[in-house]
């Protein structure tokens, strides 16, 4: 008896009861291991995202609407950590996902997924009190090391592989159209008007029985020729139709990290404000200015598409009043008015009222106007259902029908006539037939440059993230070295005093 | 005390308390199901793939544990942290036996479904795994290294991640 003949149900209860760093890391013993491992790192991932969301809903349902009122929350910090998981696992599934989902690769740093589980645990085991003494970067600072440390290798070493395939794998997607080009519709159809005379030429004198007959089955490979390739069409259409609706999810959630991380920054960027207010009295009025222009620039990622598709207005005008208020008010007052100024109380209700605006927005409006959007998208295998499998048989057995009818069909002129009737229709059918397929070729060609769109959309917005990224890290270390200097020049005045 | 009539691979016969044959979950829907009557001595449940010698062990750690709480699984569960150094000293010596035996014993407790089991023998070899490096782990189970050179590195590589320089 070995451990390899063991099922591997029983080697995935085995496996459970290990960190998913042993897991990781045991991968390089067999194949068979390899095999198990990597379905355990997948599946553990994906349950670290369930529990997380779950986590975080239960505890988003528990804080106030307002963000200002948010904050002195006594679940404030409890949700400060978990969005910071939340921004963390993005970026990873991210970076792992669309690679795990080609089968190509499996999540593979599993350390991460036990320091994402140790850091929730602990807060969700700790009590309040010692939830208001938690200091958020201290319990985040591994999982943010290593969770930077494992994207950068994936991206440096083990993506750049990967990318090479994928891309000729979707290059070959527009070849299939080509085998099938344009000029044999044509040949179809005169090949098709060639039988249909022919039959009923030949219907006419009772002997001739077998022309038809052999021109039908002759006929019936082109069909089965057409009818072969119209499925492989409609089988195209339906992976890229998936393919844009994955992609669709995916750059989703791109956009509700670039949400967050913006939040963040400018979170970050008001606590530098403030830090800065202490050390230097110049450039308040810019800080301010800076702070609104982050505000406006998430407003209009919110509503400037939908206000150019002309399906939605700018709905909180009281946002605009608000944003009005302030730069009237900053410009209008003195120097030493605006030394005094406090930044973070000018800007607190604006703050509060555009994430409540955004937030309504993303989970209220928007919702039913992608559904809007995402139907058109549904609807292209519906020209494909247009012309149901059962139909396909239908032709056969009209043709057949037609071939035994002009048998049997002797000399009566009015037989005669039904029968060149039938093999009318089964023209029309033919041309409908190639309609139809020109038709989804336009579909496949449509769907290839959207997709190859939305590709460089979403590499666009990795970029403006791994940027947003820098510049939050940027600014959180000089967060800490301002503070410190505050804290120095506290400690001087303590002493002089 | 009721009992019943256990029949190994190799046709031999054990008799054990009914209460001792319900831990396993198999042989309770399988009286359940089939309604055999618990009353008629000469019944005899046939267990195809077990033998003696492991049967006898089963019975054995069943019997100790008959009375154990049976634990309820709920959604929480899944997600709380799975200790392996939680094993009692008397299911340690329990498991103090070759690496066949422990394995045959997971076939078993996996067929007839006996929860606590499944859990401590998969325990035991989870602990047989944790800290080990690869190829320590290759030696303790006799693994071959069926990786091409390749395959190997692409693992490697894939795993230098973590590695601080």
């Amino acid at each position: 008896m070995h451990i390899l003949s063991l099922p591997d149900c029983v080697l995935e209860i085995i496996l459970s009861y290990l960190s998913y760093d042993d897991i990781a890391k045991s991968r390089v013993v067999c194949r068979k291991f390899n095999e198990i491992n990597k379905q355990a790192l997948n599946h553990g991932f994906y349950k670290l995202l369930s529990y997380h969301s779950k986590h975080m809903k239960r505890i988003k349902a528990m804080l106030p609407r307002r963000e200002s009122e948010r904050r002195n929350h006594h679940l404030a910090k409890h949700s400060d950590v978990l969005t910071c998981i939340e921004t963390r696992l993005s970026m990873l599934s991210m970076t792992y996902q669309k690679h795990i989902q080609s089968g190509l690769v499996c999540f593979i740093p599993g350390k991460i997924i036990d320091e994402c589980y140790k850091v929730i645990r602990s807060i969700t085991n700790s009590n309040d009190e010692e939830i208001r003494n938690l200091r958020a970067h201290e319990i985040l600072q591994e999982l943010r090391d290593i969770s930077s440390m494992a994207i950068d290798h994936f991206d440096e070493k083990i993506a750049v592989d990967f990318t090479k395939n994928s891309i000729e794998a979707f290059a070959t997607i527009p070849l299939a159209f080509d085998m099938f080009p344009s000029t044999s519709n044509d040949d179809l159809c005169s090949s098709s008007r060639n039988t249909s005379s022919t039959s009923t030429s030949s219907s006419s004198n009772t002997p001739a029985i077998e022309p038809p007959i052999i021109r039908t089955v002759r006929k019936k490979p082109k069909m089965t020729n057409l009818m072969s390739l119209y499925k492989k069409q409609s089988k195209i259409i339906a992976a890229q139709s998936k393919k844009i609706s994955k992609m669709m999810k995916f750059m989703k959630e791109q956009k509700s990290s670039l949400n967050t991380l913006k939040r963040r920054l400018d979170e970050s960027e008001v606590k530098n404000l403030e830090l800065s207010e202490r050390n230097h009295y110049l450039a308040k009025h810019s800080d301010v200015l800076t702070c609104i222009e982050t505000r406006l620039s998430m407003l209009s990622m919110t509503y400037q598409k939908h206000m150019q598709n002309g399906s939605s207005c700018f709905i909180p005008g009281k946002i605009i009043d608000e944003c009005y208020k302030i730069l009237r008010s900053i410009s209008n007052s003195n120097d030493q008015q605006i030394k005094n100024l406090r930044a973070h109380e000018i800007l607190q209700e604006l703050r509060d009222i555009s994430s409540m605006a955004i937030e309504h927005f993303d989970e209220k409006i928007a919702v039913d106007l992608k559904k809007n959007r995402v139907e058109p998208l549904t609807a292209v295998p519906s020209v494909f259902d247009m012309f149901p499998r059962g139909s396909i048989d239908g032709l056969f057995s009209m043709s057949r029908n037609t071939s035994c009818t002009s048998i049997s069909t002797p000399t009566t002129p009015d037989r005669d006539f039904s029968s060149f009737s039938r093999t009318s229709r089964k023209k029309s059918k033919m041309s409908t037939l190639v309609s139809l397929y020109k038709k989804q070729s336009k579909v496949i060609k449509n769907q290839s440059k959207q997709i190859y769109k939305m590709m460089k959309f979403m590499k666009d917005q990795k970029t403006t993230m791994s940027s947003m990224k820098r510049r939050l890290d940027e600014s959180e270390v000089k967060n800490r070295e301002l503070s410190e200097s505050i804290k120095k020049v506290e400690a001087k005045k303590a002493r002089t005093s | 005390m009721q009992t019943i009539k256990l029949q190994s691979s190799d046709n031999e016969i054990f008799e054990c308390d009914l209460a001792v044959a319900k831990c396993s979950a198999t042989i309770r829907t399988m009286l359940e199901d089939l309604g055999i009557d618990e009353n008629s001595e000469d019944e005899v449940v046939p267990l195809p793939n077990v033998n003696s010698a492991i049967l006898r062990k089963v019975i054995q750690f069943c019997t100790y544990h008959k009375d154990d709480p049976v634990p309820s699984s709920t959604d929480d569960d899944e997600n709380k942290e799975k200790r392996t150094d939680d094993i009692t000293s008397w299911d340690a010596d329990f498991l103090k036996v070759d690496q066949g035996t422990l394995f045959e014993l997971i076939l078993a407790a996996n067929y007839l479904d006996i929860r606590s089991l499944l859990d401590v023998t998969c325990k035991t070899v989870a602990n047989m795994i944790k800290g080990k490096t690869p190829d320590e782990i290759r030696k303790t189970f006799n693994i071959k290294n069926d990786f091409t050179p390749a395959e190997e590195e692409q693992v490697r590589k894939e795993n230098t991640w973590c590695e601080e320089k």
